[in-house]
């Protein structure tokens, strides 16, 4: 009879606690990270169950044995990689979006386009100061937009660095509290209330863990997780079962962003697998460096080719043209150790060229220093300092030491045209030359810039008389004398100083031609006719504004297979993860129906409580 | 990390999860929508070069083409314009010419007294000032018309002698029309003929039409009547001459301008091909892009409601 109570009582004491854990997986329905939790009842053994007593005698009620997390680690694990790899591409995504936005926002094409169209205004109206205006706005227009450019594109790298570095150190916090969670498992008694809890934050820090790094999860003692970096067991080690986790830190490398392992004491980069949020950062960052490099090298071509352009034709004052842009600049960069908040504005004179190795900026007691980093030479003043053309104007905030470094740069960011006037606007050809309409043959005549032609000395203007079939004299028309006398063959240049020409045609003995220099104020527009054969020019990747669409066309078509892939990522991680979270999640309708099952339990084994009470009453009722 | 309970069977669905995917679908719906309604918005299937790539770039082609049409377009205006303006000024020295013509033939008149001849060569001095007035002609920008690629100060200017001398130089300057270059003027030397003393060639040298006047005016006025006649005979030829030039070149600038006429005719029938085709790429079909809306904006409902009546069913509700 004692033991009918000792039954009855066994059963409400197990069903107690199954209730309480059905209770607990009611109240963390919604908890993320809540394994569901059942109680293990199993016959409790009667008898002192001692070395002899081998076999374990039936009738001592239920116990309690230990609670369970349900979760199948399998499910669990490749609901980590969907995860990671859907985060990757969000990233990815993220970031490219950004950058597009960028870069049709900026509106480059149609600057460019820009600067040929007024050309072609203005070579309808060469000496138009209206044109002429226009067309140096468009020019300057188009340089302000490759700064623009440049600079939103090197906002973006930044932004993706410090994400970069962000990661890094939410990466670092998770294996630092996957570390101390392995210690304090090891600490806890395993199949009781805390020990399922830290395993709980466990598979959460794993779950965050892995949305930023692919990373691969062994299971040591009592639930302690191992947590290698990477694809399958070979991975650098990132927790390790006993010890500390290994640091990891994002930094700017040659060809973008990357991710060193354990910097502070044998750094090493590592390639990571292409899955967390990391991945689709260093992605979208290497993406953005290739990019800024072809943006970088658009703005240097673009600048030269209009240079070398314009610097072949002669303007309104009858002067050589001269360079439209200047491409030079310095990039500034900070010293690590700078205490104080100083900014720095740097500007390059026009024409100045820094020095190749760059300039240092130091802040001492009585001001600023500026040197040369080689040595050669240096400034120093409180204000404003001026070397080489580079004048550098620190702002308020810096401390002694701080220092700056100022190498030279080009590229989109140092763009710009330089202060010109609409009449230096080279339109104009640098040579002329027309037929005599008297003329009876009905040859043409040509003459173009030819800086490598020093055939004879004497300069136009020129007369040339033709005296024979194939042979002119190069007469100088204001004293008539004869300078040389030349063979020539139709249609073929003939070379003099720094022009050559052409007699295209049949010419009569006695016709004559005239070369002459376009002098100021000349109305001719054959060099701004020549841009049209610029814009034409086309490199390996086609020309200027070709290549600039096609980068644009190749990044959207990343973006849109990117977002096709996050999209079919995103159905594999909410499969995987309902997949897990099936087997690990609470179903209230199924809690509801353990509620009842347990409740009825509990109900008949107080009955049993009740049944041994009555047995003990009728015992003492007969004795009575 | 235990063994799955034997218990958990694959078709379990916890109600976290049941919860959040229905969430997902309704919000996927909803972002469907608000793209098919931002294209509407714009009328642009295209906004973004991930939108479609091939589109975009095909489209930044056509739009450079159409700007730099656009561009050629206004050049030609201009360059009409300038052609126009020296057409007017050689009709009017072709007149000019014509009427000096008949003053010459007039003064051959052997009986004509020479105080008449006098007046009539003071006409044709007259006419003269006229014509190097046309010869300045100046186009909008202030440019010599005549001056080929003189772009200021006078086209013909005395010289020592007292002789107009051209000032030019080159040719007038030229725009790009259908792949080829139309000058878009004429020389005066084209127009108005060159002085040339006589050479082996040319026995007699050459006069331009104001040298030509001059001598017009100067045989109007010789006393001699043997040397008036032949040298009247002489101008006159000279100034039929220059007649004929004048109507060769006005025949030239004709031919340009319809040069330019042309192709700014196949501009616009360019351009309007262009923007076809630019519409065809980027722009969104409304009637599909609406039914589209139409049926997501349903099918949204539908989810919401059959959302609403399952997440409302529990167990819980039946347990008293």
């Amino acid at each position: 009879m004692s033991d009918l109570l000792a039954v009855g009582s066994a059963g409400v004491l197990a069903y107690q606690a199954a209730l309480a854990v059905t209770g607990d997986n009611v109240a963390n329905a919604d908890t993320p990270g809540y394994a569901r939790r059942s109680v293990r009842l199993e016959t409790a053994l009667s008898g002192n169950s001692g070395i002899l007593q081998i076999v374990p005698i039936a009738g001592s009620g239920v116990r309690a044995s230990a609670m369970e997390r349900s979760g199948d680690p399998l499910k669990i694990a490749s609901a980590r990689v969907a995860e990671g790899d859907h985060s990757r591409l969000a990233a990815r995504a993220d970031w490219l979006q950004r950058i597009e936005t960028s870069l049709t926002g900026a509106g480059l094409e149609s600057a460019l386009s820009g600067v040929f169209d007024a050309a072609t205004d203005l070579a309808a109206a060469p000496t138009s100061q209206a044109a002429r205006t226009l067309f140096l706005d468009r020019a300057d227009s188009a340089a302000t937009t490759y700064r623009r450019l440049g600079d939103s594109l090197s906002a973006l790298a930044a932004d993706i660095d410090s994400a970069v570095a962000t990661t890094s150190t939410e990466v670092n916090a998770i294996t630092a509290g996957l570390a101390r969670v392995n210690e304090e498992l090891r600490r806890t008694q395993a199949g009781v209330a805390p020990s399922l809890g830290l395993l709980d934050s466990r598979d959460s820090l794993l779950a965050d863990l892995a949305a930023r790094v692919r990373i691969t999860v062994t299971e040591g003692t009592k639930g302690a997780a191992i947590v290698r970096l990477g694809n399958g067991p070979t991975g650098p080690l990132l927790v390790p079962e006993f010890g500390n986790a290994v640091a990891v830190e994002g930094r700017n490398g040659p060809a973008g962003p990357e991710l060193l392992l354990d910097p502070t004491h044998r750094a090493e980069v590592v390639r990571l697998p292409l899955s967390g949020s990391m991945a689709g950062l260093i992605e979208a960052g290497r993406e953005l460096a290739g990019l800024r490099t072809a943006i970088d090298a658009s703005a240097l071509r673009f600048a030269d080719a209009v240079n070398s352009w314009h610097q072949s034709g002669t303007d309104l004052r009858g002067d050589p043209g001269e360079a439209l842009f200047n491409t030079a600049g310095v990039a500034i960069s900070s010293g690590l150790a700078n205490a104080g908040s100083a900014s720095l504005d740097a500007v390059l004179a026009d024409g100045a060229t820094p020095a190749p190795d760059g300039y240092r900026l130091i802040a001492d007691a009585g001001g600023f220093t500026l040197a040369r980093i080689d040595g050669t030479a240096s400034v120093s003043g409180a204000g404003p300092l001026m070397l080489d053309g580079l004048e550098v104007r620190p702002g308020a905030g810096a401390r002694t030491g701080d220092s700056w470094t100022l190498l030279p740069a080009t590229g989109a960011s140092t763009l710009q045209l330089r202060p010109l006037g609409p009449d230096r606007v080279a339109a104009a050809a640098r040579f002329l030359a027309d037929a005599n309409p008297l003329n009876q043959g009905d040859a043409r005549i040509t003459a173009a810039l030819d800086p490598s032609a020093t055939a004879f000395a004497a300069p136009p203007p020129l007369t040339l008389l033709v005296t024979a079939p194939g042979t002119l004299d190069v007469i100088d028309p204001a004293s008539g004398t004869v300078l040389a006398s030349l063979a020539y063959v139709p249609g073929l240049p003939v070379a003099g100083d720094g022009f050559n020409f052409t007699i295209s045609g049949a010419a009569a003995v006695g016709d004559s031609f005239r070369v002459l220099p376009s002098g100021a104020g000349s109305n001719d527009n054959s060099t701004m006719l020549a841009l049209a054969s610029v814009r034409a020019l086309a490199n390996p990747e086609g020309t200027l504004e070709a290549s600039f669409t096609a980068r644009i066309s190749s990044l959207g078509a990343r973006l849109a297979e990117t977002d096709r892939l996050q999209a079919s990522a995103r159905a594999v991680r909410d499969d995987a993860a309902r997949a897990a979270d099936a087997v690990s999640g609470v179903d209230l309708d199924r809690e509801a129906a353990e509620l009842t099952r347990l409740q009825m339990a509990y109900r008949a084994n107080a009955q049993v409580i009740a049944a041994a009470r009555d047995m003990f009453d009728t015992m003492l009722g007969v004795s009575r | 990390m235990s063994l799955p309970p034997a218990t958990a069977s694959i078709s379990a669905i916890n109600t976290r999860a049941r919860h959040q995917g229905q969430v997902a679908q309704l919000s996927g719906l909803s972002s469907q929508i608000s793209n098919v309604r931002a294209q509407i918005s714009t009328g642009r299937r295209v906004n973004a070069p991930s939108d479609d790539p091939v589109a975009f770039s095909r489209a930044a082609t056509l739009r450079r083409a159409q700007a730099s049409e656009d561009a050629t377009n206004g050049a030609i205006d201009a360059a009409s314009r300038r052609l126009r303006t020296a057409d007017i000024a050689l009709g009017s020295a072709l007149t000019l010419v014509q009427r000096a013509r008949e003053l010459g033939l007039q003064g051959s008149n052997a009986t004509m007294a020479p105080a008449d001849r006098a007046v009539l060569a003071g006409e044709l001095a007259e006419l003269l000032t006229s014509l190097t007035g046309l010869a300045e002609t100046r186009d909008a920008d202030g440019a010599p018309v005549f001056g080929g690629a003189l772009g200021s100060g006078p086209a013909y200017a005395p010289d020592a002698t007292g002789q107009l001398v051209w000032q030019g130089a080159g040719r007038a300057p030229r725009i790009a029309a259908g792949g080829a270059l139309v000058e878009t003027g004429i020389t005066g030397p084209e127009a108005f003929g060159q002085n040339a003393p006589p050479s082996p060639e040319r026995p007699l040298g050459s006069a331009d039409l104001f040298a030509s006047m001059a001598g017009l005016v100067a045989a109007l006025t010789e006393p001699d009547p043997d040397l008036r006649t032949a040298a009247l005979a002489q101008r006159l030829g000279e100034i039929e001459g220059h007649g004929d030039r004048l109507a060769d070149a006005q025949a030239t600038i004709g031919a340009r301008g319809a040069r330019l006429d042309a192709e700014q005719e196949r501009l616009a029938t360019q351009k309007l091909a262009t923007s076809s085709d630019l519409s065809r790429l980027e722009d969104l079909d409304m009637a599909s892009g609406i039914a589209r809306l139409q049926r997501l904006l349903s099918v949204l409902e539908a989810a919401q409601a059959s959302f609403a009546r399952t997440a409302s069913q529990s167990l819980w509700d039946q347990l008293r």
